[in-house]
């Protein structure tokens, strides 16, 4: 565990280092030591006796509504865009100035429906399952 | 202009520094995790499975990486929809290494970029390409999770999160490489041949919302990626790891073959009570399993509405040792929202009769059928004789019907309480004499063959009438053969599969002992289950031989000639279906002599059950479940029965004496007036023989 | 509770009686090829019983046996299944002893092994059906005897309350102990013996004592047994024919009338 954290802060001094210097070369340095250093301390924390009672009671912290709460926020900034682009290529085609690019805005529209329609209802189905709501299970018939 | 992109582009430096600050944190928790499973396996016994490294890590890559196991032409579509979410998946996080080795490594280290001109926009269409792929697979898996429901797949929250999550990964990618296209307008965008469109429709929008909604978009896309990292190790996408290790760590031997208990004398304890009796590689494998259901495709317990479904069993064991010390350890680990079995239940439970129930423990016919089928190669047969061997032998309790035959293995040599000097008498009823080897051995002589009869083909009527025609099919053939005669004993298998390895291994020393001191080189089998054990499981006790099971042997013998075919017998211009034994067909692969032995019969017309070959679906009769009751919902043999009889065929041909009992029943019990016969390959042959042994062959058959 | 159990070990009473073979003077029935002999079955019941009694009260269980050495295989199937200890009279003056000889032998044998609270007989050997040992060894021990023992119902460590078959129905029985009972076949079903017991049983020494060892004076049998004779049930079986089931009827009645049954 203290070489996993040693790593760490290593890596996160590096980091800082050269985002500060704009020294893009020790990026990389950082990038090892951080992810060696949550790899050892990950590794280190499997062996700890403690640890597993201390990462049950991070667990215990989320609750279901609130990952469903997280989900949404995840998913939002994508939907609204995509309802963007659907509103966009709708404008833009009615609109007369946008002749030449019509069929290109017609296949952005229909990809943004369809990325729209997907994302949205995995959103329902991925909500619905982190509140434990379990899914219609098959008939399981007899071959 | 060159093409290619600013990376981090609209991105502020500070925004970098807590990507990479917060990236430790979910391979933080993936880390723990695996070290927390590794821990648990370590647990378990030791089992070599380090050997042949060369071999195992090219299985490996051909069964997984590259999808050998995974894809099939029985079933495309789980095959499909996974290489489309594997090559998706891969391609993306290629693509994003290559970003960073870009941007971390070459430019800043060697002075060297490449992430521009050709290779950029190869970049392009190919991060498209996996992104769409990403999307079609994971579509493909909620469909079929949640539309198209196959009797197989039980659905959890988890096999619905994943696929969720991987594609909304996959759309956020999308919008992300729209929003700067429409702030750029790359002239070589349209290689983003998806998101070229939609950026083109995002146009219209100010600037600055492009510029803030990009940043948005980006950190979600961040958290969202990293959130699923995080999940990795308490899901069923541990896989990747898991499943992997599992393929590479397999057991490289013939799938028929139990491992022995050595030095029984000496063993303080025997089979699986506990986690711990379990070899490390066994407790590695039930991690591997992620609820795909294949295993319960041709699973005679699960299609006949048992107790036992291989899945879950996997499941129970996994769920019993499943780390409960991960993040989704609180209200989000909790059984409907995980793997089923996997969490939520506690470990406080006793492996047998808590995690795992005596019922689902004695349901198997251990025909092998799960583990024909699991992309992962988990052997679930083992792991059930692991736990019966522990009922048995440690506790004293198996099912009442098995105690008369363990008695009458242990005391007479034989299941079902026969004479053991009546071993022979079925050569009474030859024309031939058949020698034993006794006598040739005492003469000074040699043989090329035992004929190791079996059990039920000496002892059973309708399987003498077998034995009776193969002994003159090698006799019209020339063949030189002897039997054990009196000397002959159960090989082992009923006893080993039923758990009693003790027994087992006495039955098989004193044959292997025999065998050796015959000085026998090459065995022909009448019974798959023989075979199987001869073959398989006698060189653990120093019995090497070559086997060869009796319809491999008549194939060899038609093929070189030595049996001449009559154009006229009993059972031509009559319709044939063939049932293939687990033991030789999917155990030893032996499919295609039996069927070539029936086709060479002038005019029979042989047809196929649905299930048929390494896909065959058991008689039932496997494990020692021939002399155990079968009474929870349908009977394995009835269902097999009906498959039989809805090919329209008149003759059933089997080549194992223990599925003839099995399916004469089920036929006998289905349709007793259907008039269709179950007949062994040797039988039908005989019959066509050209010899003077066919009048007697008619009464026999 | 210390609790002795008789264990006679006979040929397999299930050997087809095409089978059976004696031994040349006559006197013996010799186990034919590949079946071994086994413990009597009565006595099987003994012994499980006695098992039971110990599990509920705690203490020894011995097996006792007269035989040739081979009946070792008996006595280890004993331990095998749960006895503590076995021992075995192997005098080769005692095993042509009639009844009376056996159950003193078995009686000073039992004195030789200390205390006891109980002992439990099989009913009867199943090769001589004579069911005698067990009153001459209740005589020589000066217990009661109670056979054949069908039920346990309670015991208390002092008293036994039992049910000894009789014709149609049963006697409820109470017994002080030390006692000899003669259990039936009704009483229980052996257990199959466990996989460690069966280990440790392959381990175990089983002493073999002389009539010297035992203190016994060697007196002439006042039964002998002079010879056994095997006799052979032949059945044959004929098919009745007939076009239809009523003539198949007619001519099965006749035949049967013809045979004398009806």
């Amino acid at each position: 565990m203290r070489y996993g954290l040693i790593l760490l802060a290593a890596g996160v001094a590096v980091l800082l280092m050269s985002e500060a210097g704009e020294w893009a070369a020790l990026r990389m340095l950082a990038v090892v030591l951080l992810v060696g250093g949550a790899i050892a301390a990950g590794i280190a924390g499997g062996a700890h006796p403690q640890s597993a009672a201390y990462i049950k009671r991070v667990g215990a912290i989320f609750s279901r509504n609130a990952m469903c709460a997280v989900a949404i926020l995840l998913t939002a900034p994508a939907l609204a865009v995509l309802a963007a682009s659907l509103y966009g290529a709708l404008v833009r085609l009615t609109s007369s100035n946008a002749a030449g690019d019509a069929p290109l805005l017609i296949l952005g529209g229909v990809v943004a429906l369809i990325l729209l329609a997907l994302a949205s209802t995995v959103v329902v189905l991925g909500t619905g399952a982190i509140r434990g709501k379990t899914p219609q299970q098959p008939t399981e018939k007899q071959a | 202009m060159i093409p290619s992109r600013e990376i981090f582009f609209n991105i502020v430096p500070a925004g970098v520094i807590a990507a990479y600050v917060l990236m430790i944190i979910p391979i933080g928790l993936l880390a723990y995790g695996l070290a927390r499973r590794v821990r648990r396996w370590r647990l378990g016994q030791a089992e070599n499975r380090f050997d042949q490294m060369g071999h195992r890590i090219w299985n490996m890559v051909r069964m997984s990486v590259l999808h050998g196991r995974i894809v099939r032409t029985r079933n495309l579509y789980g095959g499909i929809m996974h290489a489309a979410i594997f090559t998706g998946f891969v391609t993306l996080l290629i693509g994003t290494l290559i970003v960073m080795v870009e941007t971390d490594f070459t430019v800043p280290l060697l002075g060297f970029s490449f992430f521009h001109g050709n290779f950029y926009l190869g970049f392009k269409l190919a991060m498209n390409v996996g992104g769409l792929l990403l999307i079609l697979g994971t579509s493909m898996a909620l469909y079929r999770r949640l539309v198209l429901r196959p009797a197989t797949q039980q659905t959890s929250g988890d096999d619905l999160l994943l696929p969720a999550t991987l594609l909304i990964l996959a759309v956020q990618g999308f919008v992300q490489q729209a929003l700067r296209l429409a702030m750029t307008q790359d002239p070589w965008a349209a290689w983003s041949f998806v998101s070229y469109p939609v950026a083109l429709a995002l146009q219209g929008l100010p600037m600055d919302v492009l510029a803030r909604l990009h940043q948005l978009n980006w950190t979600v896309h961040l958290v969202t990626a990293l959130v699923f990292i995080g999940y990795i190790a308490y899901s069923k996408m541990i896989h990747p790891f898991t499943a992997l290790a599992n393929v590479l760590m397999r057991r490289i031997r013939p799938r028929g073959e139990l491992n022995p208990i050595p030095n029984m004398e000496t063993a303080e304890n025997f089979g699986a009570s506990k986690l711990e009796h379990f070899s490390w590689a066994q407790l590695m494998s039930v991690d591997a399993c992620m609820h795909c259901g294949r295993c319960l495709e041709y699973c005679p317990t699960f299609n006949t509405g048992k107790a036992l479904r291989p899945r879950d069993l996997v499941l129970e064991i996994a769920g019993l040792q499943a780390d409960r010390g991960g993040i989704f350890s609180g209200v989000l680990g909790e059984e409907a929202n995980t793997g089923r079995f996997r969490w939520g239940r506690g470990g406080e439970r006793e492996l047998i009769g808590g995690a795992v129930s005596t019922e689902e423990i004695w349901d198997c016919t251990t025909c092998g059928a799960c583990m024909e089928q699991c992309p992962v190669f988990i052997e679930h047969v083992p792991l059930i004789v692991e736990m019966r061997r522990n009922l048995v032998m440690e506790q004293n309790s198996f099912p009442q019907e098995l105690a008369p035959i363990f008695t009458s293995l242990e005391r007479l040599g034989n299941p079902y309480q026969n004479v053991p000097a009546e071993r022979a008498d079925w050569t009474r009823k030859l024309e031939q004499p058949v020698r034993q080897m006794s006598e040739v051995v005492a003469a000074g002589e040699t043989v090329d063959y035992l004929f190791f009869v079996g059990c039920l083909g000496s002892f059973v009527a309708r399987n003498q009438k077998v034995t009776l025609a193969l002994t003159r099919i090698l006799q019209n053939a020339g063949i030189s053969f002897a039997i054990l005669g009196k000397e002959e004993s159960c090989n082992g298998d009923p006893a080993r599969r039923m758990g009693h390895e003790f027994l087992a291994q006495q039955l098989a020393m004193k044959m292997v002992d025999k065998m050796n001191a015959y000085n026998v080189k090459k065995v022909v089998t009448g019974c798959a289950h023989c075979f199987n054990a001869i073959k398989n499981e006698y060189p653990q006790l120093g019995g090497n031989y070559e086997v060869i099971h009796h319809t491999q042997l008549i194939d060899e013998l038609i093929a070189a000639g030595r049996l001449t075919l009559n154009e006229a017998s009993d059972i031509t211009q009559e319709k044939v279906t063939y049932h293939d034994p687990c033991y030789l067909g999917r155990y030893n692969g032996v499919v295609e002599e039996p069927r070539r032995a029936l086709k060479t019969i002038p005019i029979v017309n042989l047809t196929e059950m649905p299930r048929n070959r390494k896909h065959s679906f058991c008689c039932g009769g496997g494990g020692g479940k021939a002399m155990m009751k079968d009474q929870s919902a349908t009977r394995i043999n009835q269902t097999r029965a009906r498959e039989a009889l809805a090919t329209g065929a008149s003759v059933v041909a089997a080549s194992c004496p223990f599925c003839m009992g099995m399916l004469e029943d089920g036929i006998a019990a289905v349709d007793e007036k259907s008039g269709v016969r179950v007949l062994d390959i040797a039988e039908i042959v005989a019959s066509s023989l050209q010899a003077p042994a066919v009048t007697a062959q008619r009464e026999t058959v | 509770m210390n609790i002795v159990v008789t264990i006679k070990q006979v040929a397999d009473p299930n050997i087809p009686p095409s089978h059976i073979q004696l031994d040349p003077s006559g006197k013996r029935i010799v186990s034919p090829f590949g079946i071994p002999p086994v413990m009597n079955g009565y006595d099987a019941n003994a012994l499980e019983e006695a098992l039971r009694l110990k599990e509920k009260h705690g203490g020894k269980v011995t097996a006792l046996g007269l035989g040739d050495d081979s009946s070792r295989e008996s006595l280890k199937r004993a331990i095998a299944m749960g006895a503590d200890t076995a021992m075995l009279i192997n005098d080769p003056d005692l095993l042509n002893a009639d009844s009376a000889g056996v159950g003193r032998a078995l009686a000073a044998a039992i004195r030789k092994i200390g205390s006891f609270d109980l002992i439990l007989c099989g009913r009867q050997a199943s090769d001589t059906d004579g069911g005698q040992v067990l009153h001459w060894l209740a005589e020589a021990l000066d217990v009661a005897a109670v056979t054949p023992v069908a039920k346990i119902e309670s015991d208390d460590g002092k008293q036994l309350t039992v049910h000894r078959l009789v014709e149609e129905g049963y006697q409820r029985l109470r017994v002080e102990l030390p006692a000899l009972l003669g259990v039936s076949s009704e009483i229980n079903e052996p257990r199959f013996p466990p996989m460690r017991g069966t280990m440790a049983a392959g381990r175990a020494m089983i002493p073999g004592w002389k009539a010297s060892d035992l203190g016994l004076q060697p007196s002439a049998a006042k039964v002998e047994l002079r010879n056994l004779q095997i006799q052979l049930r032949t059945s044959k079986a004929e098919l009745i024919a007939g076009s239809s089931p009523a003539e198949q009827g007619t001519a099965l009645a006749d035949k049967l009338h013809e045979l004398g049954f009806i």
